[in-house]
């Protein structure tokens, strides 16, 4: 007896793999840096715990409609209104379990065995084994030019008969560049003109740095309504640091939410009722949580950068949001699922390898963390991998001895 | 699991998911090929062939007997089973019947199972609703080969009245949960941890709200099966397990009330919706046209209410 091929083509997500092997460091006691996290260390929003708290006490959590509660889909359509100037109806919004699970009942409502979903390299670790999920084809496009910037021309030159559905995700999740508005701009027309979908995964659209104004993909949109093509994600997870309760959402034409709606129904039933009143309470309530995570983000990513730049060897494009920055650490090695290997074995610092983002020879760091875990994790790679550091380096009153070259 | 179906499970062969619902749903999808063969006892829970049907595999109902006590029977599964058969599901006790195992019936399946190639996604979600003397017996539990076949689904759901947590899981052979893990990972990522906690301490705490409940059940089920048994017409087997009361309308069939005219189970459905407000579920949601599906996880009032309503209205029928 076989798993089926689709379990077998897929791999576990190697950000989750890298959670547990965290936890199990930690609870051995090892000084280990987390600087491979992908969440904010911030405090949610008390309107979100109030919220649930009084939700629990009223000792009623039961099954709630597959597609949302009505109070969540409410504060959705304020937040699209509010964000991206489109009033929605009740039937354009799906609440789903993580945006995550929102991109995949997405791309299951969309997408055939053999068809082709295209999203710009490097890319979030997910994409490529959800299209598999489903027997898709996922396609990963990095721009020509060397940066993390995607040009139009890149998208249009990878495009086929067998192409359904194009993902961007900007601010981008592992590189933190922030699209320009020309290239959205672009990317939505070009989607329009070929009648493709066009998945715009926004999850980090408020986390953004420099000044920087969130962009609204509709404002390229020709087409409304029934007939947009556009599916916007977004959720809760990062901006109000509410990852534990798994909520996140998709705004679509009626039909293909529709579909979502039976497939996710299907697949989960839909959220947890409790999740989905924090996420109401956190939609509606005080926002200052959001801004003055974004300033500290911006703060954290300062410090990093500045550090890497003095970093003799690595290379790095400031990011221009999200948590995450990935940094060129070819000069010392090439394979980085080896040189995070390395990391974690020789200095216990976790990092993401850039292999599992599409590209090789780069390191995904977070800077959601403490300016601390910045600062000596950062201090401790540099310790082992320049060959000029000092023999020793103490962490606490443990002593490292280098005894690699 | 240990503590009430002596079963033994390490980490590494259990997972948490979104609902027993999820936890259905990847294994199908982890075991299931295009053109695969998926046995499903009908009647069935309604989402069984449609996550078959998105893992593109194809369900093999076998229609079981209300004379039967809506149990598969092993030969007639043993028929059933083709090459291409992947995978059996046994809903146990079921969803829509009731009906429940016993020791010895599962013993005859596994009998049949055996020397075949195949999965058993056995979904044991209403496990605890099981009245009176019945023992209840996990498929995993027959023996050694089963467990090494078994890809056991449970929830808190059902036993402890947290629907709306969202909290299953599943246990099953080492190489299965890994793949059901990667699947998982990139679908949804975990299930939410306030779920989870509240899921440890309902599995861990006190156990007597179990017998409460049950109590209250069975004598809900007394009545209502009662009730209904005692209209002319209906017959309905009295099932082991789980909320559900599901008898034969048929006798309706071919018959009028006013301008409405019974043909099937739907028109029975939406008959007594209309004319008594009384919500029920046509058994052909559920492959099993004929039948209805009454449920008794409500109070005793309302389904004191709708037996009145309900011989008021089938009276009339003619």
């Amino acid at each position: 007896m076989s798993l089926s091929l689709i379990a077998k083509s897929i791999k576990a997500s190697p950000t989750l793999k890298l959670n547990e092997k965290f936890a199990i460091l930690k609870e051995k006691g090892d000084p280990v840096i987390h600087l491979g996290g992908g969440e904010p260390k911030s405090r949610m929003p008390m309107d979100a715990i109030l919220a649930t708290v009084a939700h629990v006490n009223t000792g009623e959590v039961r099954y709630a409609p597959a597609d949302g509660i009505p109070a969540l889909k409410q504060a959705i359509i304020r937040y699209t209104e509010e964000f991206y100037e489109r009033k929605v109806k009740p039937e354009n919004v799906i609440a789903s379990g993580g945006a995550k699970q929102a991109i995949m009942v997405a791309l299951q409502a969309i997408l055939n065995p053999q068809e082709e979903v295209l999203f710009p390299a490097p890319y979030w670790v997910s994409y490529p084994d959800m299209a598999k999920l489903i027997g898709a084809i996922p396609v990963a496009v990095l721009p020509e030019d060397g940066t993390f910037y995607p040009r139009l021309k890149d998208i249009t030159d990878r495009v086929g008969s067998y192409t359904k559905a194009v993902i961007i995700n900007s601010p981008n999740n592992p590189t933190g560049a922030m699209y320009s508005e020309e290239f959205i701009a672009d990317v939505v027309e070009f989607c329009e003109k070929k009648d493709l979908w066009l998945i715009m995964d926004d999850i980090y659209h408020r986390l953004i740095f420099d000044g920087k104004k969130p962009i609204n993909c509709y404002k390229y949109a020709k087409k409304f309504d029934e007939n947009s093509k556009i599916i916007l994600i977004n959720g809760v997870s990062k901006q109000y640091a509410m990852t534990g309760f798994r909520i996140g959402w998709a705004v679509g034409n009626k039909k293909v939410i529709e579909a979502m709606s039976n497939i996710q129904g299907h697949q989960t039933s839909g959220p947890s009722v409790l999740l989905q009143k924090a996420a109401v309470a956190a939609l509606n309530g005080i926002q200052s949580g959001v801004e003055s995570l974004r300033t500290t983000l911006e703060n954290n990513r300062n410090v990093m950068i500045d550090l890497l730049n003095s970093f003799e060897g690595v290379k790095v494009t400031k990011p221009d949001g999200t948590f995450y920055c990935l940094a060129d650490f070819s000069a010392y090695e090439k394979d980085s699922n080896k040189l995070s290997e390395f990391l974690i074995d020789k200095v216990q610092v976790l990092t993401v390898p850039g292999k599992e983002f599409g590209l090789d020879g780069h390191l995904r760091l977070s800077y959601c963390g403490t300016i601390k875990d910045i600062q000596d994790g950062i201090e401790r790679m540099k310790w082992a991998l320049d060959p000029n550091s000092a023999n020793e380096l103490y962490i606490g009153d443990r002593k490292l001895v280098r005894d690699w070259s | 699991m240990k503590r009430d179906n002596h079963l033994d499970y390490h980490l590494n062969q259990i997972i948490v998911t979104n609902g027993a619902k999820q936890g259905v749903f990847n294994s199908v999808l982890a075991t299931v090929n295009e053109g695969d063969e998926v046995i499903i006892p009908s009647p069935y829970w309604v989402s069984y062939p449609d996550m078959v049907s998105m893992a593109n595999g194809k369900s093999v109902f076998i229609q079981t007997k209300e004379k039967d006590g809506f149990k598969l029977k092993p030969q007639i599964l043993e028929k059933a089973i083709t090459p291409k058969t992947k995978v059996l599901i046994l809903c146990n006790p079921s969803n829509p019947t009731g009906s429940t195992y016993t020791k010895k019936e599962l013993e005859s399946l596994a009998e049949v199972i055996k020397n075949k190639n195949l999965f058993i996604i056995s979904d044991e979600i209403y496990e605890k609703l099981v009245y009176g003397d019945f023992k209840f017996t996990s498929f995993a539990s027959i023996n050694s080969e089963m467990k090494q076949r078994t890809i056991l689904v449970n929830g808190v759901s059902k036993t402890y009245a947290m629907t709306g947590w969202r909290i299953g899981y599943v246990a099953a052979p080492e190489n299965i949960v890994d793949a059901l893990n990667k699947i998982q990972s990139h679908s949804t990522s975990n299930a939410s941890s306030i779920s989870q906690a509240a899921a440890i301490e309902a599995l861990a705490g006190p156990q007597y709200v179990i017998s409460e409940m049950l109590q209250e059940f069975k004598l809900r089920q007394e009545f209502f099966h009662n009730e209904i048994t005692s209209i002319k017409g209906i017959t309905c087997y009295k099932p082991e397990g789980a909320f559900f009361l599901f008898p034969n309308v048929s006798s309706y069939f071919g018959k009028t009330l006013g301008n409405h005219k019974i043909s099937d189970s739907f028109d029975f459905a939406m008959l007594i919706l209309q004319k008594a407000h009384i919500a029920a579920v046509p058994g052909s949601a559920f492959g099993a046209e004929g039948f209805i599906r009454f449920s008794y996880a409500t109070s005793m009032e309302n389904l004191k209410e709708a037996a009145i309503r309900l011989k008021r209205i089938l009276v009339k029928i003619s």
